[in-house]
């Protein structure tokens, strides 16, 4: 081997797993939504994953054997555009693997497709189940079929499928320069609609989705403070912002924070309906990126993911991230919690992945953080 | 000093008490990796 392939090696190595805890399918390109910010392309096509590439997705987890359980997300597209039958036939692949307690099922689904045969498929199978909704109907406005017509109506008549039949869900939340001055508002919402947990995206460009307004900064940390303060109001809410903050500083402050710093990046292999894959970034799956190959890295029906992830430091956008990922290291003052930029945004925003702050890092990671501070009184708030 | 390390040291209360209320309600567990993706839930960081 020569020298600058051991280092590649040893760059990647120090970063990323080889192995996965979690694997991306998508289940059809297609999605039966139109929302404004959405970064997908290709959502208006119908592709189905073939039998052979689930079969060759299990395989590659039986491969790994890892005692821990592999999270399978089922994304999309929107998962349950897929009729329900040949959904159930693509789950059957992993079943052997999952009552030997080597996967876990997981959903991110818009609900508007959700029925009572869905839920018991959903529990049948164990699924964790992710709504993605943006709050009350006027936040929603983003959110639209393929005439325009919003989807809100749809999407709570399913939500109320779902707690008829007891399935927990958690939700993710968009939030958009048009919501985010209401942060109060929607933790009031979340808190009455029954999920286990909230998760604020802040919306950023990303994919097809380039050219609309971003978040302002200052109103990202307002938004967090509205968040932070409306948390006691509904503690039984958990956000996933701040309960990550909260695991973060809980290990720091106890002399344990190496719990946190010493863990790698998970590949996070995302798997197309053809069988191709995508590491780092689920958001890059489909991205017309001729310089990059369209990031598609190899593909699970002619090599195992372990075979992949083996050579993975060879990849040249993934050498790319390292540099990124040495830059923010080297750089900013929120690494030791943040680990680094979204390999996505980096390059979204950026076209770079060796680039490093971006607008994931300021709205989310430093305006939590520094909101945080204000909020306890550890920093003045700044002046509004 | 940067104010993610003010957080890590400072002895206020406000931040001992948030922390215990939010760290009450979560497994204090080691992440299995870090889930760098922004786009949907954190599955990984659920358990």
């Amino acid at each position: 081997m020569d020298t600058s392939a051991r280092t590649r090696r040893m760059r990647f190595d120090e970063r990323i797993g080889r192995s996965f805890r979690t694997v991306i399918l998508q289940p059809t390109s297609l999605c039966n939504l139109d929302c404004d910010y959405c970064y997908l392309p290709g959502r208006k096509k119908r592709y189905e994953i073939l039998p052979t590439v689930v079969k060759a997705a299990a395989a590659s987890i039986a491969e790994q054997n890892d005692p821990e359980p592999v999270g399978v997300v089922w994304h999309g597209g929107e998962p349950t555009a897929l009729p329900i039958a040949t959904f159930r036939q693509r789950v059957l692949a992993f079943e052997d693997l999952r009552i030997a307690g080597l996967i876990e099922h997981s959903i991110q689904t818009n609900a508007t497709l959700l029925t009572e045969q869905w839920c018991a498929l959903f529990r049948t199978y164990r699924f964790q189940v992710g709504v993605s909704v943006d709050g009350p109907e006027a936040a929603n406005v983003n959110r639209v079929d393929r005439a325009g017509r919003p989807a809100f109506e749809k999407i709570m008549r399913c939500i109320g499928v779902l707690r008829d039949h007891e399935i927990p869900f958690s939700v993710i939340c968009v939030v958009s320069p048009e919501t985010v001055g209401d942060p109060g508002g929607l933790m009031e919402f979340f808190a009455g609609l029954g999920c286990t947990q909230v998760g604020f995206n802040i919306e950023e460009l990303e994919g097809v989705n380039d050219s609309r307004d971003v978040v302002d900064t200052g109103l990202a940390e307002a938004f967090w403070a509205g968040v932070i303060a409306a948390h006691h109001r509904f503690p039984d809410l958990r956000v996933r912002e701040i309960d990550q903050l909260a695991a973060y500083l809980n290990k720091a402050r106890t002399g344990r924070k190496e719990e946190w710093t010493g863990v790698k990046h998970d590949p996070i292999p995302t798997i197309a309906w053809n069988g191709d894959l995508v590491l780092m970034s689920p958001e890059l799956l489909g991205i017309d990126a001729p310089e990059h190959r369209g990031f598609v890295v190899g593909n699970v029906l002619k090599e195992s993911l372990s075979a992949i992830l083996r050579r993975a430091h060879d990849v040249p956008y993934i050498a790319e991230l390292l540099d990124g990922l040495d830059g923010c290291e080297s750089t900013c003052a929120f690494w030791d919690f943040c680990r680094g930029a979204h390999a996505g945004n980096r390059y979204f925003e950026h076209g770079s992945f060796a680039a490093t702050e971006t607008a994931h890092c300021r709205n989310t990671r430093q305006a939590l953080v520094t909101a945080f501070a204000a909020a306890t009184a550890v920093i003045q708030p700044k002046e509004k | 000093m940067p104010v993610l390390e003010l957080l890590e040291t400072t002895t206020a209360t406000t931040v001992e008490e948030f922390l215990a209320e939010v760290t009450a309600a979560i497994p204090d567990v080691a992440p299995e990796a870090h889930d760098n993706r922004p786009t949907w839930d954190n599955w990984s960081n659920k358990k």
